[in-house]
């Protein structure tokens, strides 16, 4: 056998021995499914829950997610989904966590969270049903790490809520930011 | 001695050619992404896990060729079966192990399901907490049988380096 074809039959089974080992590895990954919906209910559910690809437990940016709060500079608000929406189903709970910059921002006022509401496009409006805060802090004792302020408010939506379905932010966005969009649609802000 | 054999030898991570290795990962694509859509069952379900753990302890050895330069033994073939069926055992029986795996499993596949699903932040994979899964840990010991095929005869599976033939 001549030195050029053992070249090529080197070449061509580390290239062999390269793709099976990357089709291996991407097999061993995408054995492990993600967790799934069932089917989005078609018609029976708001399309204001439906999930990117189906996955369970999902989030998306509310629209703008960036602003500035009285008080607080909110660096990211995100729009929670931790269930998956079946045909039976008839609430479902959404959370909206807002992130604020700064590694000494204190907690916002629980009864800022709690006066927050939701509206929908059929007027219906919505309190939380449970809220939480904290203030900027270190992710443990001794720790070199600061977890931002944090502040959620979770809301219980009926499964056929409507377009636009906002959230009023109250005493957290005074004048200057009454409210946010929390569809799926809308322009999406540039993020500093 | 037969040069092609020869040049055959000196690819690091050949044991992935193994005609095992190739089948083992052609029933774990097929079965997971036609099978198990066309045929849900308890048999496309234990057929991922058998081919997967019949493939795996072939890729691990495959990469700590490449990575260390050292053939594959048939002494780190059954450290490597024993490590990945342990550890597939612990993800099926227990919830702290299964809880890990699936973090880590959701961190690996996010860049894959940000780009496809839209996914924003890593999700846990789910791992079906199935005791009776277990009994494809069997499955890891094909390579340390194809590892004995492979070189008989040698004590630990140690190979000889090979003696090139008379010049042609």
């Amino acid at each position: 056998m001549s030195m050029r074809t053992q070249s090529w039959s080197t070449r061509w089974r580390s290239a062999a021995v390269a793709l099976v080992m990357v089709l291996g590895g991407g097999a061993t990954l995408a054995t492990s499914s993600a967790p799934r919906c069932p089917d989005f209910p078609e018609g029976a559910a708001s399309e204001f829950f439906r999930p990117p690809s189906s996955l369970e437990g999902w989030s998306r940016d509310a629209t703008p997610s960036t602003f500035r709060a009285v008080g607080f500079d909110v660096e990211r608000t995100t729009v929670h989904f931790s269930t998956c929406v079946r045909a039976e189903t008839e609430k479902v709970p959404v959370m909206v966590r807002l992130e604020m910059a700064g590694e000494s921002t204190g907690a916002v006022p629980q009864a800022w969270l709690s006066a927050m509401t939701v509206t929908d496009g059929h007027g219906r409006t919505w309190s939380p049903v449970s809220v939480f805060t904290r203030g900027a802090g270190p992710a443990y004792a001794d720790s070199g790490y600061t977890l931002p302020a944090r502040s959620e408010a979770s809301f219980m939506l009926p499964v056929d809520v409507e377009a636009p379905v906002r959230l009023h932010l109250g005493e957290l966005g005074g004048v200057s930011r009454p409210e946010l969009s929390l569809d799926a649609q809308g322009p999406r802000e540039q993020r500093p | 001695m037969n040069r092609a054999a020869d040049a055959r030898r000196a690819v690091r991570g050949d044991l992935l050619l193994h005609p095992v290795a190739l089948v083992s990962l052609a029933v774990l694509l097929v079965n997971d992404h036609l099978l198990k859509q066309a045929a849900p069952g308890w048999v496309t379900g234990k057929l991922s896990d058998v081919a997967g753990l019949a493939f795996f302890p072939f890729l691990l050895l495959a990469v700590r060729e490449v990575v260390t330069a050292r053939p594959p033994t048939r002494r780190a073939a059954a450290v490597v079966a024993a490590v990945t069926g342990a550890a597939f055992a612990a993800i099926k029986l227990s919830t702290p192990a299964r809880s890990l795996y699936a973090g880590v499993m959701g961190v690996l596949r996010f860049p894959a399901d940000a780009l496809v699903g839209g996914a924003q932040s890593p999700l846990a994979v789910a791992v079906q907490p199935d005791a009776t899964d277990v009994v494809a840990v069997v499955a890891c010991f094909v390579a340390v049988l194809a590892i004995a095929a492979r070189r008989p005869g040698l004590p630990g599976g140690l190979e000889l380096a090979p003696i090139p033939g008379p010049s042609e």
